[in-house]
């Protein structure tokens, strides 16, 4: 399966706006190339979701429009796979991942915590809260 | 080419190389038994693994889902969810589900093991808490636990092979929340090391234990057994379905017939049959095992086979803070867990009660996910403010809820659906009981008092999860009567008496608790009586 056409990045890149618009000092997708370059990483790594993004974006139909809010209004199939597509796109931009405050994951040695006694102490004060097993001759009670 | 028998005639073959198996050929072969284990799939392949680089979340929704419909794998069989409330997640080769399980450990407390005697309801296990606890020990030893002692929920937690993991800041926040509550709460035992341990690396809180843990700080057993296991002479075959349990004209089973990996169909004898194949797995493989003798599958006298199925419901509470605490920057696991409305309180209009977990709720694009944020889309003019308020400053309590057996949740062949093997699938019919679905609604609303305790400006319920079936018990039940029940105490089938049962599949109640830990432990006290009785076991010659 091959990516996507222009035509087909033209239209995700329209879609991604509407998913992901520019505000609050954020880019939209389309402004950090979601339909380019990051799609493209995507399906490296999701090539099940080229076939994903390509029907959803064949559902929706002309005109295309305005807001999310209207799109979503039309109860379209593959909106949800294709706006996860595009949303794990634009978060692998790394001026976006850097934005929201998101590194890959890192190496953090072990530093273990040196006051869990007192922490547990109010826990053990209160004693033990299990029911303990009942002798062998004990008798079920009513449900 | 049908049915050659395989090279050599075994003592044990056992069927799944999950943990109740990789506890099973440990156990064995260390008494000088002949292992054969035959594994549904292959070897985990953590070259394959993201949780180093970007992608980590994207293949948490593909290649390292646990849903076997999400990955659709070869190795996984066709399952039939269409009348069930929960799907189930289980990962079929080495390791087992374990794989891509958080590492949580959890013992069961005593009150599990007597439910109707204590609460009148189901049934008692025919073991005790006290029988099963020397167990937990040398399990807890082999699977490199760590977690602080003493927890006032269970009488003799005296010690852990390692320290517990850091509790983080959030786990801190509901620690010091629940103290002032009064509540219950422990620092988080996990099956995950925190140095390095035997074949487990310690922890590098990628926070990413379920999708393919490269540093092998958690422990499956295709890090903590099997390497050892191959190297002390247990033969495993991988890629290997299970199609059939054999038995001669005494009822005895005489061996294990699969097709290999190259699509041929082969026979593995054995004096000895161990089925540790998981609550889905292994009585699809007792119904498909069926002859003149056993018309309606293997060990059915009592037609308990596939019944009793019990999925622990689940729900999630996350609360949104405005303190910033790096969830990914941890273990995932438990920081910390709460049995404080775990035992039954029969004020509260229902029987038995729920364990919760602190769980992260992780990066970027968890924060648009169905779960465990409820499902509304957030896309369109509020993503920005949304992904801002939630990455960073939410973390969720898991509720794992206690179901209680009904012979109506139950497992069935599908013989519509075939595996690559031509082996039937399975069909699941599961519904969730009222008193599941009230113990449910109790648990969350404590669970959002004491998420608002801790500071949180907000509470987000998901009720009930449906892609949350990582527990699958009680198909095989255990009990002393053979009218009522598969397998005994010891896990020997009632009716084959050379059949052994080692996983979850055999309890009879659910507790409210990650099984890992007691179908080891239960695994580990079945073979060590066999072998205790190995000169009166019968067996097939």
């Amino acid at each position: 399966m091959s990516g996507l056409d222009t035509s087909e990045r033209t239209r995700l890149a329209v879609v991604a706006d509407l998913l992901i618009p520019r505000s609050d000092g954020m880019p939209s997708g389309s402004d950090a190339d979601a339909h380019g370059e990051y799609i493209d990483r995507v399906f490296g790594v999701r090539p099940d979701l080229i076939e994903a993004v390509r029907t959803g974006l064949t559902e929706i139909v002309d005109p295309v429009p305005a807001t999310f809010a209207e799109l979503q209004e039309r109860g379209l199939p593959g909106l949800r796979s294709l706006a996860d597509a595009v949303t794990a796109a634009y978060f692998l931009n790394p001026e976006v991942a850097a934005l929201v405050g998101y590194r890959k994951r890192s190496v953090i040695p072990i530093r273990f915590d040196g006051d869990l006694e007192s922490l547990v102490a109010p826990v053990t004060q209160r004693g033990a809260i299990y029911r303990p097993t009942p002798s062998p001759h004990a008798t079920a009670p009513t449900p | 080419m049908q049915n050659p028998s395989a090279p050599d005639r075994a003592d044990v073959v056992i069927v799944g190389a999950g943990p109740a198996g990789a506890v099973a050929a440990r156990r064995f072969v260390e008494a000088g038994h002949r292992v054969v284990c035959i594994e549904q799939g292959d070897w985990p392949d953590y070259s394959a693994s993201h949780v180093a680089d970007e992608y980590l979340e994207l293949s948490a929704a593909k290649q390292w889902n646990p849903q076997p419909a999400v990955r659709q794998a070869p190795s996984d069989y066709p399952i039939d969810t269409s009348e069930s409330d929960v799907e189930p997640l289980i990962w079929n080769g080495v390791g087992g589900s374990t794989v891509m399980y958080a590492g949580i450990w959890m013992r069961l407390m005593p009150s599990d093991f007597r439910v109707r005697t204590l609460d009148g309801v189901a049934d008692d296990w025919p073991l005790s808490y006290e029988d099963l606890s020397p167990y937990y020990d040398r399990i807890e030893a082999d699977f490199g636990v760590s977690g602080y002692p003493g927890d006032t929920a269970f009488p003799d937690i005296t010690s852990y092979p390692m320290k517990p993991a850091p509790i983080g800041q959030g786990g801190r926040m509901m620690a010091e929340a629940h103290n002032r509550l009064g509540w219950h709460w422990w620092p988080g035992s996990n099956a995950i090391a925190t140095e390095d341990y035997r074949n487990q690396g310690a922890c590098v809180q990628r926070g990413a234990c379920m999708w393919g843990c490269i540093n092998k700080a958690k422990a499956s057993p295709d890090v903590t057994h099997w390497p050892d296991l191959l190297k002390q002479g247990v033969r495993l075959v991988t890629n290997a379905t299970a199609q059939e349990i054999e038995t001669d004209s005494s009822g005895l089973a005489t061996a294990v017939v699969y097709t290999d990996r190259d699509g041929v169909t082969r026979r593995q004898e054995a004096g000895l049959v161990v089925l540790a194949a998981n609550g889905l797995g292994t009585p699809r493989l007792l119904q498909l095992s069926t002859s003149k003798r056993f018309p309606n599958g293997l060990a059915n006298s009592s037609g308990m086979v596939g019944k009793r199925l019990m999925m622990h419901p689940f729900a999630a509470v996350v609360g949104v803070f405005d303190d910033e605490f790096d969830p990914w920057k941890s273990v995932w696991g438990q920081p910390i867990y709460s049995l404080e409305f775990y035992e039954t309180v029969k004020s509260r209009g229902f029987v038995r009660g729920a364990k919760w977990n602190v769980t992260p709720t992780g990066g970027p694009q968890s924060m648009t996910a169905a779960f465990p944020w409820g499902g509304k889309p957030i896309w369109g003019d509020r993503f920005h403010e949304t992904v801002k308020d939630r990455l960073g400053h939410s973390l969720a309590w898991g509720i794992v809820a206690e179901d209680l057996p009904e012979e109506h949740n139950r497992v069935e062949l599908d013989h519509g659906s075939l595996d690559r093997a031509g082996v039937p699938g399975v069909k699941m019919i599961y519904r969730t009981a009222q008193n599941t679905k009230d113990l449910l609604a109790f648990n969350v609303d404590r669970a959002a008092e004491s998420l608002r305790e801790a500071g949180a400006k907000e509470t987000i319920v998901a009720p009930m999860i449906r892609e949350t079936g990582w527990h699958i018990l009680g198909t095989a039940t255990m009990g002393d009567d053979p009218g009522s029940s598969v397998v005994d105490q010891w896990g020997r089938a009632h009716d084959v008496p050379n059949l052994l049962i080692v996983d979850g599949s055999t309890w009879p109640t659910s507790s409210g608790m990650n099984p890992t830990p007691t179908i080891a432990a239960f695994s580990l006290r079945a073979v060590e009586h066999a072998v205790q009785n190995s000169g009166s076991q019968a067996v097939a010659s």
